[in-house]
C-alpha cells in the first residue's frame, strides 16, 4: 500500500504518517493484532490520548489500506481486531521505492542510482531463478 | 582493475562522434549565418537585421536548422537551470539528515577512509552515489540496520565504483547531450545503454572484490522481492532496464551480457534526421 503524501524532511515514520498514526502503527507492528481499546491502553500511558482519537485514526488507517479489520463474536461479545496489512519491513521497503524514486526524480542526474533502479520493472522469472540459485548455494555450504 | 567491455566503450564512442559532429556543425551554421549580419546600434536593429538576413540571403530550409539550434540551446539551458535548482534541494535534504557521528563510526568500521561516505538518518533503504566534482556515497541508517556487514561491503564496493569513475558527472554530461539533441533519438538510446553498463560494471567490481556474487545477490533479492510481490500479479516480459541485466549477471556471472544498443525504428528515424540535416548543410547555403 503506497502512502499518498510523503513529507521528505520528516524523520522516520513521521514521513509517511501523522504523529498519532505513526504511534498506532508502531504498536500494531509490535503486537500484530489488537482491538482499539488495547491500542488505546498502550498509548495512553505515555501520551494521554483519548479513545475517540485512537478510534478515528485507526478507522482512517483502515480506509487508507494500512490496517485490516477482523471481527469475531456476536452481540455484546463482538470484538474487532485490527492488524497491519504489511509488517514494518515490508512497508519500509515499499516506501523506499517511492521515496527514492522521488529523490531520483527530484535530484535527477546528480544521483547516479539508488541501490536498485526501476524495481517495479524487475522480471519475476529472473528473481525466482536468483532465489533458487541462492537457496542451492546455501544448501551446499 | 576490471577492463571496460567493448559494448559500453562503443556506446561512448558513438555518443562522442555523433554528438560532437552535430553540435560542431550546428555551431558552425550559426556562425555562418551571423557573420554577415552588420553590427547595429541597438538590439532591435540587430534582430531586424537577423530576420532580414534569414529571409533574403538564405534558403528556406535554413530556418529549419535554426529551429533545431534554438531547440538545442533551450534544452541545454533548461537542463542547467534544473540541475542547479535540484542540487540546492538535494543539498538541503542531505545536510538536514546527515549524521556525522554515525558516518565516523561507519567509516571506521568498514575501513573506507578513502571513500567519501555520508550516513543520513532515514528509515528508508537508501544507497546512492551523488555529487559531480567530489562524489560521495549516501547511505541511510535504515540500510545499515537492514543488511549485515558482508552485504554492506558489497553495497559499498558497488557505490565505490560509481564514485571512483565520477558516474554522476558522466551521466550529467551524457544526459545533457542526449536532451539537447533530442531530435536524434539514437542519442538517448545510446546513453540508456551506457547507463545500464554503469550498473553492471559496478556490480562486477563488487563481485570481484567480495570474491562472490552471493552478498550482492542477497541484497538485490531482499530489496526487489518485496516490491515484486506487491506490484506484479501476472507475468511480465523482460524489460530493457538495468535491474534485469543485473539479475542476469548475478544468476550467471560467467555468461557475457548482450544489451541492444537501440531499436531499428530509433536508428531509422535518426538516420533520416541526419540525412536531412546533411542535405540542408550541403545544398542549403547560398
Amino acid at each position: 500500500m503506497k502512502v499518498k503524501s510523503i513529507h521528505l524532511n520528516e524523520e522516520g515514520l513521521n514521513r509517511f504518517f501523522g504523529s498519532l498514526e505513526a504511534k498506532i502503527m508502531k504498536v500494531l507492528w509490535e503486537k500484530e493484532k489488537l482491538t482499539i481499546k488495547q491500542v488505546h491502553e498502550s498509548l495512553k500511558k505515555e501520551d494521554g490520548i483519548s479513545l475517540n482519537a485512537v478510534m478515528t485514526v485507526m478507522g482512517r488507517l483502515t480506509d487508507k489500506g494500512h490496517l485490516i479489520k477482523d471481527s469475531s463474536g456476536k452481540g455484546r461479545t463482538r470484538l474487532t481486531f485490527f492488524s497491519p496489512v504489511q509488517n514494518k519491513e515490508q512497508f519500509i521497503l515499499e516506501q523506499t521505492k517511492v521515496v527514492t524514486d522521488g529523490l531520483v526524480e527530484d535530484f535527477g542526474s546528480l544521483m547516479v542510482s539508488h541501490l536498485v533502479d526501476n524495481m517495479d520493472k524487475a522480471d519475476p522469472d529472473l528473481l525466482l531463478r536468483l532465489e533458487q540459485k541462492l537457496n542451492e548455494l546455501k544448501k551446499k555450504s | 582493475m576490471l577492463k571496460m567491455p567493448r559494448q559500453p566503450s562503443l556506446a561512448l564512442f558513438w555518443i562522442a562522434i555523433i554528438g560532437n559532429l552535430v553540435i560542431i556543425q550546428l555551431g558552425y551554421n550559426v556562425f555562418h549565418q551571423i557573420r554577415d549580419i552588420p553590427f547595429e546600434s541597438n538590439l532591435f536593429r540587430v534582430f531586424a537585421a537577423i530576420f532580414a538576413d534569414i529571409l533574403s540571403n538564405h534558403l528556406l530550409f535554413e530556418p529549419l536548422l535554426n529551429g533545431l539550434i534554438l531547440f538545442s540551446i533551450i534544452m541545454l539551458c533548461r537542463q542547467l537551470i534544473q540541475q542547479v535548482k535540484l542540487y540546492k534541494k538535494w543539498k538541503t535534504y542531505i545536510d538536514s539528515k546527515s549524521n556525522p557521528e554515525m558516518t565516523k563510526r561507519f567509516i571506521k568500521k568498514f575501513n573506507k577512509e578513502n571513500l567519501r561516505i555520508e550516513v543520513i538518518l532515514d528509515s528508508s533503504i537508501i544507497a546512492m552515489t551523488a555529487g559531480l566534482i567530489k562524489p560521495r556515497v549516501i547511505l541511510s541508517s535504515g540500510l545499515i540496520e537492514r543488511f549485515n556487514d558482508q552485504e554492506m561491503e558489497a553495497i559499498l564496493f558497488h557505490e565505490m565504483y560509481h564514485s571512483k569513475f565520477r558516474h554522476p558527472l558522466q551521466l550529467l554530461i551524457l544526459t545533457m547531450i542526449a536532451e539537447s539533441l533530442a531530435f536524434l533519438p539514437i542519442m538517448k538510446s545510446l546513453v540508456h545503454h551506457y547507463k545500464i553498463w554503469m550498473e553492471l560494471l559496478a556490480d562486477r567490481f563488487a563481485i570481484y572484490h567480495m570474491g562472490s556474487e552471493i552478498q550482492l545477490a542477497q541484497v538485490l533479492l531482499a530489496v526487489l522481492k518485496n516490491n515484486q510481490v506487491k506490484s506484479q500479479g501476472y507475468g511480465v516480459h523482460f524489460v530493457n532496464e538495468s535491474v534485469n541485466y543485473r539479475l542476469k549477471q548475478l544468476i550467471d556471472p560467467q555468461t557475457p551480457i548482450r544489451i541492444p544498443f537501440f531499436k531499428q525504428k530509433t536508428l531509422l528515424l535518426s538516420v533520416i534526421v541526419l540525412v536531412m540535416m546533411t542535405l540542408i548543410f550541403i545544398y542549403g547555403s547560398v
